[in-house]
């Protein structure tokens, strides 16, 4: 046997490397019977996809798929905010924001004297503001929510406590009127939903539009592969957050570290998402982040009038429940209102602002703010293109004249 | 039906290739029926967009269908002239009723301010397509080239689901024979391994790759008023991008599709982004519809036999009319003559005995191609001068600025789309490709992030033309 010396190991390796790795080439690039190929790709795509939705549901960073342990966790947390606790739910982003106000209204003893229901725009909206005492107020705000998600919200009070609040405000987005893609998100109280739709829709043929059983959860299904979800599932990987590490406090200290985490008891929040070191409000970035989305935005979307026609049946249907109705427009960005200028969404947007203004004034409702009307506001009244900051709420409820607004400051215990 | 719809993915393809795969295992002896599957699947393909124009699109097929059948009778030959003008004279006025009315009305309204009422008709999905298709079975009826006349097989020729709503524009001599071929009737798997492989990379360019410059391009031109002159290269380049991608794409899908139903379709792109002059570019880039307006067009004209000026003339004719084919729109009609002045210069340069090196000739093809696609894209002559005038700097003097030009992810994205363009294999390569294990890695990843993505899926930007 030849004696391998210690310079002829190197080259061996060089010769061994790749010629190695070129055969390997080579048998990759061989062509296999087709046959063989389509039974390899169509085994390879299933187990991917297998393998995807086991790694989505397992992480499940928005708790889509709520676990026993999740809803557990999310029902202390919401009996503790009716005691007149604030919670720290770290991190809040992945609370399944649908389930905890189920719990919150399965919860309640009596509905609260006024609730607040809309999107992450109305989380600021507190007690005070509304010149009520923290535990006659709920703020019901959902991040990304729509019409049907308030309709699941009255359907919530409905089942549980047979009535309605005594006043509701309806915070509406711009969105909720477009063809948006991710409003079946409100599935997870697709039963609610039912309950105040045909309250609201009795003859209607959309009162049960989109909620055929099969339908939504093969629309759930599609959120294991869903590309925006496993991308959030990674990052919450790599954060090593995971459905079973949700953390859940009280401590007075941890809501002075983490105030963007904090659930008030009248449901209120902080702004959620990062801010500035000092946690103020940066207008440069609050400007880039309006203006990156308005060049990212489809710009021929236009509003479907149905929508406006929901929004309508159901404030006519609280209204006609003996409930006070109060709409609040939050503004949008006067730098992203200024890029949309000419454009067919920019159009839509002023048409929009101008039904709103028509339907208040018919159903006799009292309207809040505008979404395009912000004359005296600028980039550091915003954390983005259509969050304003607290303090803006405040003046916007301030400046309401309207008696109706009036009677109540004057019956709150807290004036 | 979108081709990157779920609908279409994991329920129509599937369930039209097993039943077709029933069909020729199970009953070879119907060997009408595969062809009668096909034909039905494609007629519930085109009706699931608008089930009230499938009336339109059989009226079409029966009408050219006779037509053809009168034409290819022994008769005098000024009667069959006759035939064949009235024949053509209808299909015309179909895709003139349908897609350029309220263009005339809109553009007299503009010259005499006569405020005619626009009739507001819905452009229905492919016409364009398939009248060109019809017009040449026509005309090669005519002139005796057809030799089947089979009504369902001209029917599926027609309506063949993967090339119906946006080409390529197949003729007749190469699809007709093919629905005769004992071939046709069998499970190929080689076909079908294949059709999967190209079908795959056709997705994958339009899911992965043009969508995602999708909302570049539509944010850009709806507000060119914001744009710096970087952004505006970046918006020019974003488009002539996601345009190669959408419809070498679309058309790469097509052809997959096809050849899993062993049929053949002809190649649409050939890396068009790497020609080195303008006719070059229109060798590789839609390749039907430069064959189809060649054969059927500049070649009646009189094509290269009469002088220079007449040349000149009938290059700038086949141009113009292949812009306005596009679409019903002045735009359209710049676009295309853009490219005829560009033909004819080309023309006279070459005559005049210079030459370029491949790279400057490379380059100012691509340059030229990039600037007249803002026409193209444009939704009116406004927008088109202000994005070119923003390219060369005029006016953009306290633009906000767009975010093209800074955008890492659009930069990334365009990088990527850039190198698979340029670089990647043409349809036709892909097609000689003998799939091995590593093809299968590729499709099967490939695959997946397109299914992660295709609840957002768009449509083709060929299906409004």
């Amino acid at each position: 046997m030849k004696d391998t010396t210690k310079e002829e190991i190197p080259a061996a390796l060089i010769r061994l490397v790749p010629s190695s790795a070129s055969r390997l080439l080579r048998s990759l690039l061989r062509p296999i019977h087709p046959r063989c190929w389509i039974i390899s790709v169509f085994l390879g795509v299933v187990l991917l996809l297998v393998g995807l939705g086991v790694f989505n549901y397992t992480v499940d960073s928005k708790l889509f798929f709520l676990s026993q342990g999740t809803r557990t966790v999310i029902q202390q947390a919401a009996g503790k905010i009716l005691n007149g606790e604030a919670v720290v739910l770290v991190p809040i982003d992945n609370i399944e924001q649908r389930y905890f106000q189920k719990c919150i209204v399965e919860q309640m003893v009596a509905p609260r004297k006024c609730i607040v229901m809309g999107s992450s725009r109305v989380q600021f909206v507190h007690s005070e503001s509304l010149g009520l005492d923290t535990l006659s107020v709920f703020n019901h705000s959902i991040p990304a929510s729509g019409i049907r998600d308030m309709v699941a919200v009255l359907g919530l009070y409905w089942r549980v406590h047979g009535r309605y609040p005594e006043r509701v405000v309806i915070g509406i987005d711009p969105w909720m009127f477009e063809p948006y893609e991710a409003e079946f998100r409100w599935v997870n109280l697709s039963t609610d939903y039912k309950i105040a739709a045909q309250e609201i829709w009795p003859t209607r043929w959309f009162s049960a539009e989109g909620v055929q059983g099969r339908f939504l959860y093969a629309r759930k299904a599609w959120r294991l592969v869903d590309w925006g979800y496993t991308l959030g599932n990674l990052k919450a990987v790599f954060r090593g957050d995971s459905k079973d590490k949700l953390l859940f406090s009280v401590d007075p200290e941890k809501i002075s570290e983490v105030p963007h985490h904090v659930i008030y008891p009248d449901g209120s929040r902080e702004w959620s998402f990062p801010r500035e070191p000092d946690g103020q409000v940066s207008s440069e970035s609050a400007r880039l982040l309006a203006l990156d989305h308005a060049a990212t935005r489809q710009p021929d979307i236009r509003f479907r009038a149905r929508r406006m026609g929901m929004l309508r049946d159901v404030i006519l249907h609280l209204q006609a429940a003996g409930v006070k109705v109060q709409v609040l427009a939050a503004p949008l960005h006067p730098e992203y209102l200024r890029s949309l200028q000419g454009s067919t969404y920019g159009g839509s947007l002023q048409q929009l602002d101008a039904e709103i203004v028509s339907l208040c004034e018919e159903s006799e409702v009292s309207l809040v703010g505008s979404f395009t009307r912000v004359e005296g506001l600028k980039s550091g009244d915003f954390f983005d293109f259509s969050h304003p900051a607290k303090w803006v709420y405040d003046q916007l409820w301030d400046s309401l004249t309207s008696s109706f607004s009036g009677e109540d400051r004057e019956a709150s215990p807290s004036q | 039906m979108l081709f990157n719809s779920p609908v279409f993915i994991f329920l129509f393809l599937p369930v039209v290739w097993l039943c077709f795969a029933f069909l020729v295992r199970l009953i070879p002896h119907k060997d009408r029926w595969p062809i009668g599957l096909l034909l039905l699947s494609s007629l519930v393909f085109y009706g699931w967009w608008d089930y009230r124009y499938l009336g339109m699109l059989l009226g079409s097929i029966c009408f050219n269908y006779w037509i053809g059948l009168l034409l290819s009778k022994p008769s005098s030959s000024r009667l069959l002239r006759w035939v064949l003008g009235f024949g053509v004279a209808m299909n015309v006025l179909l895709l003139v009723i349908f897609k350029y009315l309220d263009f005339a009305i809109e553009s007299v309204n503009a010259i005499s301010g006569a405020g005619l009422e626009p009739i507001g008709i819905v452009l229905p999905l492919a016409i364009s397509f398939f009248t060109f298709q019809q017009i040449a079975y026509l005309v090669d009826c005519h002139s005796g080239r057809v030799k089947d006349f089979s009504f369902v097989n001209y029917a599926l020729f027609v309506s063949f689901f993967p090339q119906l709503i946006a080409g390529p524009i197949v003729h007749h001599g190469e699809i007709l024979p093919q629905f005769k071929d004992p071939e046709m009737r069998r499970i190929d798997c080689a076909n079908v391994a294949g059709g999967i492989f190209l079908f795959v990379m056709g997705l994958a360019k339009k899911v992965l790759l043009a969508d995602q410059l999708s909302p570049f391009v539509q944010s850009g031109y709806a507000s060119p008023e914001m744009l710096s002159p970087g952004d505006a290269w970046m918006l020019s380049l974003t488009y002539s991008m996601q345009l190669f991608l959408d419809f070498c794409g679309y058309s790469e899908m097509a052809i997959g599709l096809a050849r899993m139903f062993n049929i053949r379709i002809p190649v649409n792109f050939l890396n068009p982004y790497r020609a080195v002059d303008l006719q070059d570019f229109w060798r590789r880039w839609h390749i039907t519809l430069s064959t189809f307006l060649r054969d059927y067009l500049y070649i009646p004209l009189g094509g290269n036999r009469s002088g220079a000026f007449r040349v000149g003339i009938n290059v700038m004719l086949t141009f113009a009319i292949g812009g306005i084919w596009h679409g019903a729109g002045w735009n359209f009609l710049i676009w295309g003559v853009l490219h005829g002045i560009g033909q004819v210069g080309l023309r006279l340069w070459r005559g005049a005995g210079f030459r370029m090196p491949s790279f400057a000739g490379w380059a100012v093809t691509f340059l030229f191609v990039n600037i007249a696609w803002v026409f193209f894209r444009s939704p009116d002559f406004e927008t088109a001068w202000m994005v070119l005038g923003r390219m060369i700097g005029l006016g953009a003097q306290g633009a906000s600025g767009s975010g093209h030009s800074t955008s890492p992810f659009l930069m990334i994205v365009l990088g990527i789309s850039a190198i698979v363009s340029l670089f990647f294999p043409s349809t036709r390569k892909l097609l000689e490709i003998k799939p091995g294990i590593i093809h299968a890695v590729i499709v099967v990843i490939l695959f997946v992030a397109c299914v992660m993505r295709l609840q957002d899926h768009s449509e083709f930007i060929y299906f409004r033309f």
